[in-house]
Parts: C-alpha cells; sequence; structure tokens
C-alpha cells in the first residue's frame, strides 16, 4: 500500500486528497476503500520514516499539504520495482476450513471436498461467461483468464487431497 | 558416418523381412533372365569346338560349281590339309509333304577334312544314306527305314543306314536344304547331270586365324554368286544362332520383369519411408540430411540387389544349358555350362541401376519435407488431387467403391506402378496367347523352325511372371491395409460396416487392375508383333491370339486381383474399432 | 422421456498379456436429450474406454447400454455401423479426417451414407460447414488445414445428421487456447440448439461448459455435480477499459 503512494508521487508532487482519488480510480473494489483518515496516515508514516516530505501550501478554500519523494523515498521506490512480489502462497481459506472441519469432525472431508469442486465449477463457468461478454479491457481480460487458471489449478488440488485421502483410508 | 548409414540400412533389411524377400525374388527373376539370355548363346561354343575337332573341320569350306574351280582354291598359299573336292547334288524328299529337300554329299572314300561325326549306324560312306541327325529328327526318319526321293534320276528309295552330324551344317529346317551322306555312284544315280553337280572344298590352314584373309581370296577366284566361302568362326556362328529366338525372348522378358521390379520396388520403399516418415523425420532431427536418408534407402536397395544379382546368375547359369538343347542335335554333345562371370556385371548393372532408381524416386518426395512436419503430423501429405480423383468424386459409384478409389488413388504414384505391374505381367500373357495361336497356325507336317522349347520357355517364363505378380498383389494389400487401420476405424465410427470397407478396398483394386489388363492387351500385341519381326518371321506367319482368348487376360485379372485383395481386406476390418483408432 | 443415453453396470477389462486391467468397474450413466454432459477424470481413470463402450466402439465385459431405450451392446459390427451414421456422431481428439477425402467430402459422409442424394448431401455440408466457420476451406484436404479448423469440419461431420448424441473424446485437447475457445463455443451453440452432447475431458474449463459434470476415477464414478447458469461476477475495476 505505501508502495502505491511511492510510485504515484514519482513523476511530480501531489497533493493528498489527489493520491487517495487516483488509487481509487485505478484499483477500484481490489483495495478496501479509503477514506481521508487512512490516505494522511499512510502519507504521514511515509514522512515519519523519510521517504516523502511535504509542505503546506495555501489552496482554494483550504490548506492542503503537498508531498513529494526524498531521495530515501526515490531508493525505496527502486527496491520495491526490482523486487519481485513474493510467489508462494501458502494461505487458503478452502483449506484451513477443510483442515479444521476433519480435525475437529465436524464434516465429512469427503463431502466438503466435493461441495467446494461445485463451486470451482460454477466460478470457472462465471467467469467464461465474463470472457465471453464484449467491451472489456485488456486488463480485465488478463485478470479474469489469471482468476480462471487459479481455479482450474484449485481443482487439481482438489482432485490431488481427495486422491490422497482415499490412500490414506485404504490399507495397500 | 558411413559406418551408421550402413548399419542403418542393414537394420533396414532385416526390420523388414517380407518386403525384402519379395525384393529378392523380383530382382532375381530379372538377372537369371538377363544370364539367360547372354549364356544361351554361349553354351552351344564347347559342344562345337568338339564336334568341330572331332569331324577334323574346315577352317574354310568353299562350295563351287566345278571341280577345277575347287582344285584352285585348293593351291592357294596357306593351305596345311586338304581333302579332295565333294560333289553334292540336290533332290526332294518324296514322302510326306515333298516340300523337303536335301543336299546329298557323293563320297568315295572316308573324309579327311570336314567329316561327318558318325551318331548312329554306320559311317560314310556306306551302302545306303546317312542322313544329318536333325534332318533325320525333324522328319522323324529312322536308322533301318527307308527314304524316298523324287530326284532329277527318277524316284529313289534308300535305307537309311545311320546318322551324323557336322560343324558345318546348323539344325534342319533353319538349315535348309538338309544334309546327308551317299557313296558316289549313288550320287551319279541321283543326279545324272554332272553339270547340276556342286563341289565342296574342306580346307585346314596353318593356322586358323589365317581363315578370314583366305576365305577373301577364295571367294574373289571365281564370280560372284557362283559359289559361297565360309570360314569356320561362320560355321561356329550359324550352329550357335538356334539359340537366336530363345534369347530374344528371353530379353523381352527381361524387359517386363525390370518394369515389374522397378514399380514393386518403388512402391515398397515408398511405403516404407511413409510409414518411418515419422522415424525418418527423427533421424534429420537428430543430423541425418535429407541426402544421408536417400543414401540409407539406396544402400539397402543396392544390398539386395547384389544379393538378388549373385541368386540371378547362379540360376541363369545353370538353366541355361537346358535351354540351348535345340542346338544339341547338330552338335557332339550336350550344351555346357557356360558361367562367365563378365555375365554377372552385365546382369548386375540394369538390375542395380533399376533398384537404385526405384528407391531414390520413392523416397525423394517422403524425405523432402521439414523435420517439424514429420514429428507432427507423422504422415507425408498426400499428393494434391488429380483432375482423375475428382473424376471419381462426380461418378454416381456406391460409396464404399468411391471410398476405396480415393483411397487408393491418394497415393497416385503406388496405383499407378502397380496398374503399371499388371499391365505388363497382362501383356506378356497377351504374348503367351499370340505365340500358342501363331504356332497352332502352322500348316500340320510341316516343320516348325521354332523349337519345342520355346513355348515351353514362354509358358514358364508366364508362370513365374503370374506367381511374382500375385504375390507382389498380396503383399501390396497387406501393405495397404496396414497403413489404413487407423481410417478403418474412423469409417467405423462414421458408419461404415466391416463388410462395406472390405468391399471398398477389394473394389478399388479390382477395378484398377481391369483399366490396367485392358490396356495390356494393345500392348501385348505390339510386343508380339515387335519381336516376332525381330526374330525373323515373316508377316504372313503372325497370328494374333482370338478375342475369346484374348478375354481371359481382364477376366483373370479380376478374379486374381479380387483373390489376392480379399484376404488382407478381411483381415484388416477384424480390428475392433476401438483398437483401429490407437493405431500408429 | 427416455434417456437418450443409458448405460448399467458398465464395466471393461483389458488382458494385456497376463495383468488384468479393469479399465471400468461398473458405471452407471444417464443422458437425457438436449443434455450437455462432462466426464472428467485423470488420465487412465477410464474415460476414453467408457466412451469408446457408449458408442459401440468396444463391446463391455459386463452391464448394458442403451442408445433410446435400445440395447446397443449385443449388436454385430454392422449393425452398429448402421445405428453410428445416422444417430451417433463423434469428435475426436487427433481430429480423425480421412486424408484421401476433402473437408467437404469428409462433412458429407454420414449424409450419403444414410442415403441422402449427392446434390443434397453437398448442400447441407456446405451449408453446416459456413455455420461452423470453415465454409472457405471446403476443398482443402485435411492436412491442408489448421488445428482449429480440422476440428471444424470434424464437428461438422458429426453434426451432419443430427444425430441423437455428439460424442467428443477431449475434442480441444490437441488445440491452441484460442482455436478451443472456439470449438468449445461451437459446441455450446449446438447444445443451444438442442443436440445432445457428452464430452470426455480432462480440461475442466471445458467441463465447466456443461451443465453437468460427471467425475470418473479408477473406473468408478466419484462424483457428480450439476451446474447452473453463470452468476454475475464483479469485477474488482470500477472503470471498465484501463490499459
Amino acid at each position: 500500500m505505501r508502495e502505491l503512494f511511492l510510485a504515484l508521487l514519482a513523476g511530480e508532487s501531489g497533493y493528498g486528497y489527489e493520491l487517495g482519488q487516483t488509487l481509487q480510480q485505478e484499483f477500484g473494489e481490489l483495495l478496501p476503500a479509503l477514506n481521508a483518515g487512512q490516505i494522511y496516515s499512510t502519507l504521514g508514516r511515509l514522512e515519519r520514516d523519510g521517504l516523502v516530505v511535504s509542505q503546506s501550501v495555501e489552496g482554494d478554500s483550504r490548506r492542503k499539504r503537498l508531498y513529494e519523494l526524498t531521495e530515501e523515498g526515490r531508493t525505496a521506490l527502486e527496491r520495491w520495482i526490482d523486487t519481485p512480489v513474493p510467489g508462494a502462497r501458502l494461505k487458503d481459506e478452502f483449506f484451513m476450513k477443510l483442515v479444521v472441519l476433519a480435525s475437529a469432525r465436524l464434516a465429512e472431508p469427503k463431502i466438503v471436498i466435493e461441495g467446494q469442486r461445485r463451486e470451482y465449477l460454477q466460478t470457472l463457468r462465471d467467469l467464461d461467461a465474463l470472457l465471453t461478454t464484449n467491451g472489456k479491457g485488456v486488463a480485465a481480460e488478463l485478470l479474469v483468464e489469471g482468476a480462471v487458471l487459479h481455479a482450474k489449478a484449485d481443482l487439481e488440488w482438489l482432485d490431488l487431497i481427495e486422491q490422497r485421502l482415499t490412500m490414506r483410508e485404504e490399507p495397500t | 558416418m558411413t559406418t551408421t548409414l550402413v548399419k542403418l540400412a542393414f537394420a533396414g533389411i532385416r526390420s523388414r523381412l517380407l518386403a525384402s524377400g519379395l525384393t529378392i525374388l523380383l530382382a532375381s527373376a530379372a538377372a537369371a533372365t538377363i544370364v539367360l539370355a547372354l549364356e544361351v548363346g554361349q553354351t552351344a561354343r564347347d559342344p562345337w569346338q568338339r564336334t568341330f575337332d572331332a569331324a577334323n573341320g574346315a577352317h574354310v569350306l568353299t562350295t563351287v560349281p566345278s571341280e577345277a574351280d575347287a582344285r584352285s582354291i585348293a593351291s592357294l598359299p596357306g593351305v596345311a590339309q586338304r581333302d579332295e573336292p565333294v560333289p553334292s547334288a540336290l533332290a526332294r524328299v518324296a514322302s510326306g509333304g515333298g516340300a523337303e529337300r536335301l543336299r546329298l554329299a557323293g563320297l568315295r572314300s572316308p573324309a579327311r577334312v570336314n567329316a561327318p561325326v558318325r551318331t548312329e549306324g554306320a559311317a560314310p560312306p556306306a551302302q545306303g544314306v546317312v542322313l544329318e541327325r536333325s534332318f533325320a529328327d525333324a522328319l522323324g526318319l529312322r536308322v533301318g527305314s527307308e527314304l524316298r526321293l523324287a530326284a532329277p534320276g527318277g524316284r529313289i528309295a534308300l535305307p537309311i543306314v545311320g546318322t551324323a552330324v557336322s560343324p558345318a551344317q546348323a539344325r534342319y529346317p533353319r538349315s535348309n536344304p538338309g544334309l546327308a551322306w551317299v557313296p558316289r555312284r549313288t550320287l551319279e544315280r541321283v543326279e545324272p547331270d554332272r553339270s547340276n553337280w556342286a563341289w565342296t572344298e574342306a580346307i585346314r590352314l596353318t593356322t586358323a586365324a589365317a581363315a578370314p584373309a583366305f576365305a577373301a581370296r577364295a571367294g574373289a577366284s571365281f564370280p560372284p554368286g557362283a559359289g559361297d566361302v565360309q570360314t569356320w568362326e561362320n560355321q561356329r556362328a550359324e550352329a550357335l544362332r538356334d539359340s537366336q529366338p530363345i534369347a530374344i525372348i528371353l530379353t523381352t522378358y527381361t524387359i517386363v520383369l525390370l518394369i515389374v521390379v522397378f514399380a514393386v520396388v518403388a512402391i515398397l520403399v515408398g511405403a516404407r519411408a511413409s510409414a518411418q516418415y515419422r522415424e525418418i523425420g527423427l533421424l534429420k532431427a537428430v543430423g541425418l540430411t535429407p541426402r544421408q536418408v536417400t543414401v540409407v534407402f539406396a544402400l539397402e536397395a543396392a544390398a539386395l540387389g547384389v544379393i538378388s544379382v549373385m541368386i540371378g546368375f547362379a540360376a541363369g547359369a545353370l538353366l541355361a544349358p537346358r535351354l540351348a538343347q535345340p542346338s544339341a542335335e547338330t552338335l557332339l554333345s550336350s550344351p555346357t555350362t557356360a558361367a562367365n562371370p563378365w555375365h554377372l556385371l552385365v546382369a548386375g548393372i540394369p538390375v542395380l541401376l533399376v533398384l537404385l532408381v526405384s528407391a531414390r524416386s520413392a523416397t525423394r518426395r517422403s524425405t523432402r519435407f521439414s523435420v517439424l512436419q514429420a514429428i507432427q503430423s507423422g504422415a507425408p501429405s498426400p499428393a494434391p488431387r488429380s483432375r482423375l480423383a475428382r473424376a471419381i468424386a462426380g461418378a454416381p459409384l456406391p460409396i464404399p467403391l468411391a471410398l476405396g478409389l480415393k483411397d487408393l488413388l491418394a497415393s497416385r504414384q503406388r496405383a499407378l506402378r502397380l496398374g503399371g505391374a499388371i499391365a505388363v505381367t497382362g501383356a506378356a500373357v497377351v504374348f503367351a496367347l499370340s505365340m500358342k495361336a501363331s504356332l497352332d497356325a502352322q500348316p500340320v507336317g510341316e516343320v516348325s523352325d521354332v523349337s519345342e522349347e520355346l513355348p515351353v520357355l514362354v509358358y514358364t517364363l508366364d508362370a513365374v511372371l503370374l506367381v511374382i505378380t500375385t504375390t507382389t498383389l498380396v503383399a501390396i494389400a497387406l501393405l495397404s491395409v496396414r497403413e489404413r487401420i487407423r481410417d478403418y476405424g474412423i469409417l467405423k465410427t462414421v458408419g461404415l460396416t466391416p463388410r462395406e470397407i472390405g468391399s471398398g478396398l477389394v473394389g478399388a483394386h479390382t477395378a484398377v487392375a481391369l483399366v490396367a489388363a485392358l490396356l495390356s492387351i494393345p500392348i501385348g500385341i505390339v510386343l508380339f508383333r515387335a519381336v516376332f519381326a525381330i526374330a525373323g518371321g515373316s508377316s504372313e506367319d503372325l497370328v494374333i491370339a482370338p478375342w475369346w482368348a484374348l478375354t481371359l487376360v481382364p477376366i483373370g485379372t479380376l478374379l486374381l486381383v479380387a483373390a489376392a485383395t480379399a484376404l488382407p481386406g478381411r483381415l484388416a476390418t477384424r480390428i475392433p474399432a476401438a483398437d483401429a483408432l490407437r493405431y500408429e | 422421456m427416455t434417456p437418450v443415453l443409458e448405460a448399467r453396470g458398465l464395466a471393461k477389462t483389458y488382458d494385456t498379456g497376463g495383468a488384468e486391467v479393469l479399465a471400468l468397474r461398473g458405471v452407471d450413466l444417464t443422458i437425457e436429450r438436449g443434455e450437455f454432459v462432462a466426464i472428467m477424470g485423470p488420465s487412465g481413470c477410464g474415460k476414453s474406454t467408457l466412451l469408446n463402450l457408449l458408442a459401440g466402439l468396444d463391446r463391455p465385459t459386463a452391464g448394458e447400454v442403451r442408445l433410446d431405450g435400445e440395447r446397443i451392446d449385443r449388436l454385430s459390427e454392422a449393425e452398429l455401423a448402421r445405428l453410428r451414421r445416422r444417430r451417433v456422431g463423434f469428435v475426436f481428439q487427433f481430429f480423425n479426417l480421412l486424408p484421401a477425402l476433402s473437408a467437404v467430402e469428409n462433412v458429407e459422409l454420414p449424409l450419403l451414407l444414410v442415403g441422402r442424394r449427392r446434390k443434397d448431401a453437398r448442400r447441407t455440408a456446405t451449408e453446416l460447414m459456413a455455420e461452423l466457420g470453415v465454409g472457405d476451406r471446403r476443398a482443402a484436404a485435411p492436412a491442408q488445414l489448421s488445428g482449429g479448423q480440422q476440428q471444424r469440419v470434424a464437428l461438422a461431420r458429426a453434426l451432419a445428421n443430427a444425430p441423437d448424441i455428439v460424442l467428443g473424446d477431449e475434442p480441444t485437447g490437441n488445440l491452441d487456447s484460442a482455436s478451443a475457445r472456439d470449438v468449445l463455443g461451437l459446441l455450446r451453440a449446438a447444445r443451444d440448439r438442442g443436440q445432445t452432447l457428452l464430452l470426455v475431458t480432462h480440461d475442466a474449463r471445458v467441463a465447466a461448459a456443461a451443465d453437468r459434470v460427471v467425475a470418473l476415477r479408477d473406473g468408478l464414478v466419484s462424483d457428480e455435480t450439476e451446474l447452473h447458469a453463470a452468476r454475475p461476477v464483479a469485477l474488482p475495476f470500477g472503470r471498465e477499459e484501463r490499459a
């Protein structure tokens, strides 16, 4: 989140409120809704860490702060650019659910898996329907394709889990 | 790299034993006929030499109108040994058709040069008449029976007391008139008018090589046309000429067989190249150039060719004396195996050439593709659709037959080659039928210029050719079927019954064969006319086989092809569709 | 309403040189008219075997198959062939077009087999090919077509006689993703026109296009899922186009 602000300030300095608006427009619901308090507290922390500096400017009706990157800010930004996003995703909501339900014997693992499979298959259908309707930009299409592939991978994972479960149950 | 290519070639032969065996069979047959054609003339050489030596043969033999001419020739320089001139006269044989003419030589005492070699009974001069053996055999005259002559001196009956052969007399009736020996007195009775006598002077020279020069001088000593001069080489050539018709037949069949070899080997190699399309692609990916791939196939063809030529040479050399039997009638001993090593080369070159060119033409299209194409598709792209294929598409044929034809004609080269092989085989059968018709048309009782061996030879060659073609048909049908198993699976899925698929296969092959068989009739007739003319037959003796006999060719072809393709067809369509679809 | 295809206790055992392989161990399956069913499973689970048995391309070791109520597992090969030509269409993973025929000749073959006249068959085949987007490649030989084009031709051939059911064995398995999407769309369109479809696939995306997904594992049905119409999905973007 912090790095996004650094990236937005890379080209030119900007007002806090404008930065928040730009973020909202670019990413919409990918990010949680931002209110003014969150914006300014994030910018404040950046300033405290020495990555940005601000100065008060007399605006139209009220006082605004103009923010810009410091040298350290630029360095931090560059480091962020060069560092890939971590790949391993070891957090999965369904998996946690399955583990908990199975160990607490609250539900038959097979049933849970079948239900989840149903969900994933339906999801695939839903996502595919999205793709066939026109008027999407490239970014949207790519995002949906990514979700499709993730769903397919999840289905494969489900098969694997089911297989291992049955293996454990059947004595060889 | 060369060792790798050679190893690949031999591995290829081992992996396709049936096809290799068929190739060897065909190529050996072709090589054998070449060797036979070359050797059959030579097999009489040694026996003739023996006859010549036993007769104390004449290096130069002249026949002149008067005794004085004969003596003048005998006085020319270079003469090592001479005999007194022998008079002779012509007479007709009274029995039979009366068309047989005989030259009677009147001997006063046993000849010293060019003496007749006794083969049975008494030796000339003897009371009665001694016949030249081939003349006696031709007319069916035996020792102990009588020879009735219609001569200028009147009707004369002479007891036949013996037979003999002479190196200077070739087989009757090719050598016409025949020859017989009588005592001088008998000759005077047969032809009282001495001015009608011809005088023969037999001369041995100090060196045999001087014969042509001496013969030229002898020939100059009398007006042209008045007499005749023969060297010992002329005599030998005449004797060996008996094998000429056989040599012509053999040459004809050699050409026929080579055509079949070319067609069949091209089909076999082409089919292999297609089947191994993917493998070739992999070979190329590994680093073999297209030329090297062709070289591997060429090496295989060459290896098979070498084996075939050796087998063919052995077979031909062994069979040649048997074929040359007719010449034995005029010679002391049977024809011998000539087995001239040069003939191995002469037979080897066309056979190997045909094999190599055939292999190359078959693989050229298969090796000219991109590596990726081969590995991905696993099959070569079929030839572009011809007008013929489009024509078939338009014709109202039953669906299985239309499918079968499109399938067969998709590999256009193969269909053409198969048709060619069938057409050529059919032509050979037409040839044999016409030959039989011509022989049958000769008036009964007239002695034939053609030996009995000739028709037997032609029928045998035709039988061999038919066996070869039938085997080929079955082999190629099996091959085609194996390539199409997957297609048959698809057809079954779409809804063709096994019987429909099988009938399509048989029908298509039969249709192509029928066209080829119909074409073979004019080809066979042309072939027969050509060979007949080359063999020196007169056109009035030429008879083409009757139309009802000719219809045997297409009918026989139909039945043969239907039988040959029926079994492979059944085998293929038995495979369950699910397995067929998985077939590679 | 009789189901189009029905299988009861279907089993198939292969004997491969000593070891017996139980490819199918008792499968029950019902396909109603107009349904689009997908059979999913890992490789070796027996899905291709099942399809072959349902199409009559192979005989079951046990169990029965009914096409529109008639038993087909005891018919002779010839009877099965005649049945298939009119009532079953098949689409393969590797297209399996007949190489000696042109594209349109491939498509019109089933039509000719049921007795349609040549001109009539040719016309129907041409129209069908145009609908499926390969009308301009009628005269081409299969080898000259791309994978996607070949599969469209194969689909046209399968649909030619408006069969009771079209069976597909990994129909998109050998296609690039764009062609796969196109072919899947064509299959869905056929289903929308009332064609009954049964596909075998390992691609979940293809399976998700079906109304019902049957999961096969180790020769047995392990799960069945009914899928509903697509639910709306909200994209995280507020505005639609952003490059």
